[in-house]
């Protein structure tokens, strides 16, 4: 159990590649934070940097307002499971799950109750006398997060824990960890490229990109509510929809026109619409909050279906609208390549960002 | 057709007997003769004479102090010889991983330890004869530090005279090995290792050892194989005394052969040795095998 707090953190490499650039990150005690981002964002140097494999080149880490930015990885108390199964090798399931435990030279029958325990949970009791160099990676990635549940430390660092892993044992353990904190009620990093995977596990989401903390908030406000357009594309699948365009009035009404498609919008107040209107803008809406409608409808928008993708229950219909494709997820439903489809941007679910900077304009 | 046909066969035979004809000659033939020899009792500078004695030769051998006690000998130098080596050459790899960072300050340290190792036997013991003699430099600084000077070719001391010199050149060798084993051990072991909590010791003991042992076995076996076979050293520095203090099986062997020209001997000699020899390597691989 520990808050973990970090301070203007930069972390350049070889004097040229800055990997980390202020970041100014807390982690509360026993939150569940995930930091997301694509490939090469920073996440996983920042994640080095709490562990101590790596010292920063400036800013501070605190552990319960304790500064340990010069303090060694085994002096932190921390675990920390990579991308890639770390196995010892030439030891069996059990004496890898042990070796924390034994380099803390805890009483043999304590270290037997707790590697069963631990064993039992993410259910590998079998596996314990075999040796490692014949499981598979998820097994592998089973007895790592074993070994590191083991101990018991204050802080949990996953570095991208169920990269590696086939799908089914990815879902089990994707479980399993959650029950883990929700029950142990320990401080837990969780370093992802997978917004899905974050949004399921985490408290708190903090986005990333080159290396710096885009948004930092539950998933539900990283999600409904981006910060600016990488946010709004890198979370959710699809990402969101992104149309640049400008708002109008006409006869008192506020009418968003992206130049293939007008778009009554009454709701919006056309005050708002004269402050934020003289400056191009992106909307932004996601493709789950697109209505759709195979009939035509009053003032919605005309558009043909190029491709539609089933996902699961659900089907992602590219919509084209002159040079504009608008993706909308809606439920099941078979549709040929071609067909006019009608659509409508309901208001509730716009967003608005600045077509600039990309920041969110706040209504 | 058919001509052809038989030139086609007749090709690939002809085109493997050089080598064939030059490993009958040099290899195969001697070998054969070896053990005929090794049948009879025969000096060729008394009498072209063979005289067959059977297993004689073996038997004599077997029961010849001088020669057990050369093997003795062997297998005190090997084995502790060899061993200080790989100890020494895995330590110093180690230290080397462990605590020198740049690139080019490692590519020196390491040349500088190999550098013995590319000099020739010869020339190297050649050189720590002179440095040994009894007013030689080493006594002479010995004796400058305010020690007595040692006798290092005294009969006590002799063999493992050579032997110190032995793991002077030849160190770098399981050094090598050892820190190309080193270096492909992957670093995330050690970072998971020390997030774990472990010390040194025990990282040294359950992750590093552990992940070089078959190459270090291969070290082993190797400077093994070459200390067997040793007879440079011993033949420049003491010439296998005083006495018959540094006389190993290969020196003893060729004394018997060409010194006494008791040939027949020799080559029962030979053969026991290179039993002896097939076995030890036979030992080693199993247990190489098995750690693998």
């Amino acid at each position: 159990m520990a808050r973990v707090f970090l301070e203007k953190v930069r972390k350049v490499f070889d004097n040229k590649v800055v990997a980390v650039d202020g970041l100014t990150l807390e982690v509360p005690d026993r939150g569940l934070v995930s930091l997301l981002g694509p490939s090469g964002c920073g996440k996983t140097t920042t994640m080095r940097i709490i562990a101590g494999l790596e010292s920063p080149t400036s800013g501070r880490v605190y552990f319960d307002g304790q500064d340990v930015t010069e303090v060694p990885p085994e002096k932190r108390d921390v675990a920390m499971v990579f991308q890639f199964p770390v196995i010892y090798p030439g030891m069996s399931v059990y004496e890898n799950i042990a070796f924390p435990l034994v380099a803390r030279k805890m009483a043999k029958e304590e270290i037997k109750k707790r590697v069963e325990e631990v064993a039992e949970i993410f259910e590998i009791t079998d596996l314990l006398s075999k040796r490692t160099y014949a499981l598979d990676a998820g097994m592998k990635q089973k007895v790592v997060l074993a070994r590191t549940f083991v101990r018991r430390p204050k802080v949990y660092l996953l570095d991208e824990p169920l990269t590696a892993v086939d799908p089914k044992t990815r879902m089990e353990l994707r479980t399993i960890l959650k029950r883990l904190q929700s029950d142990l009620g320990q401080t837990m990093i969780y370093v992802t490229h997978d917004q899905s995977e974050s949004l399921t596990l985490a408290d708190k989401i903090a986005v990333m990109n080159e290396g710096r903390l885009l948004q930092y908030g539950s998933p539900e406000e990283v999600y409904s509510n981006p910060n600016n357009t990488f946010v709004g594309y890198f979370v959710g699948n699809p990402g969101m929809n992104f149309i640049n365009c400008s708002l109008a009035i006409e006869n008192n009404v506020c009418i968003l026109d992206a130049q293939d498609f007008r778009h009554f919008l009454p709701e919006i107040s056309p005050s708002f619409a004269r402050e934020i209107g003289q400056r191009s803008l992106i909307v932004g809406i996601r493709p789950e909050n697109v209505e759709v409608s195979f009939t035509p409808r009053e003032n919605w928008i005309t558009s043909q279906c190029i491709l539609s993708e089933p996902i699961g229950s659900r089907v992602v219909l590219h919509l084209k609208v002159g040079e504009k494709v608008i993706k909308a997820k809606v439920p099941r439903v078979e549709v040929e390549p071609g067909a006019s489809i009608w659509f409508h941007l309901p208001i509730e679910f716009l967003k608005f960002f600045d077509g600039e900077t990309q920041e969110a304009v706040k209504a | 057709m058919l001509r052809e046909k038989s030139r086609k066969i007749k090709t690939p035979y002809y085109l493997i007997m050089p080598p064939q004809v030059l490993i009958w000659v040099v290899v195969i033939f001697p070998l054969l003769w070896a053990i005929y020899i090794s049948f009879h009792d025969w000096n060729p500078t008394i009498s072209p004479q063979r005289t067959f004695v059977g297993i004689g030769n073996y038997l004599n051998v077997l029961r010849d102090a001088r020669f057990l006690s050369a093997l003795g000998r062997m297998f005190y130098y090997s084995g502790v010889g060899v061993t200080i080596q790989l100890v020494l050459g895995t330590a110093i790899a180690l230290a080397i991983v462990e605590y020198i960072r740049s690139p080019r300050w490692r590519t020196t340290v390491l040349v500088l330890f190999l550098l013995p190792m590319m000099m020739a036997e010869a020339v190297a013991a050649q050189m720590w004869t002179l440095l040994i003699t009894d007013t030689g430099t080493i006594n002479n600084i010995l004796v400058w530090l305010g020690f007595s000077p040692v006798g290092w070719r005294a009969k006590e001391l002799a063999l493992t005279t050579i032997m110190i010199v032995d793991i002077w050149q030849w160190t770098a060798l399981p050094l090598l090995i050892a820190y190309a084993a080193r270096i492909s051990i992957p670093d995330g072991l050690y970072e998971s290792a020390r997030l774990d909590g472990a010390s040194k010791w025990l990282i040294l003991r359950k992750i590093t050892l552990p992940y070089m042992r078959v190459p270090l076995a291969i070290a082993f076996l190797l400077r093994f194989m070459d200390s067997y076979k040793f007879l440079d050293k011993v033949f420049i520095m003491t010439y296998g005394g005083p006495g018959t203090a540094t006389e190993l099986p290969t020196f003893y062997l060729y004394q018997t052969a060409f010194s006494y020209f008791k040939v027949g001997y020799g080559a029962a000699m030979s053969w026991i040795f290179g039993i002896i020899a097939v076995i030890a390597m036979f030992f080693f691989w199993r247990l190489a095998k098995r750690m693998s």
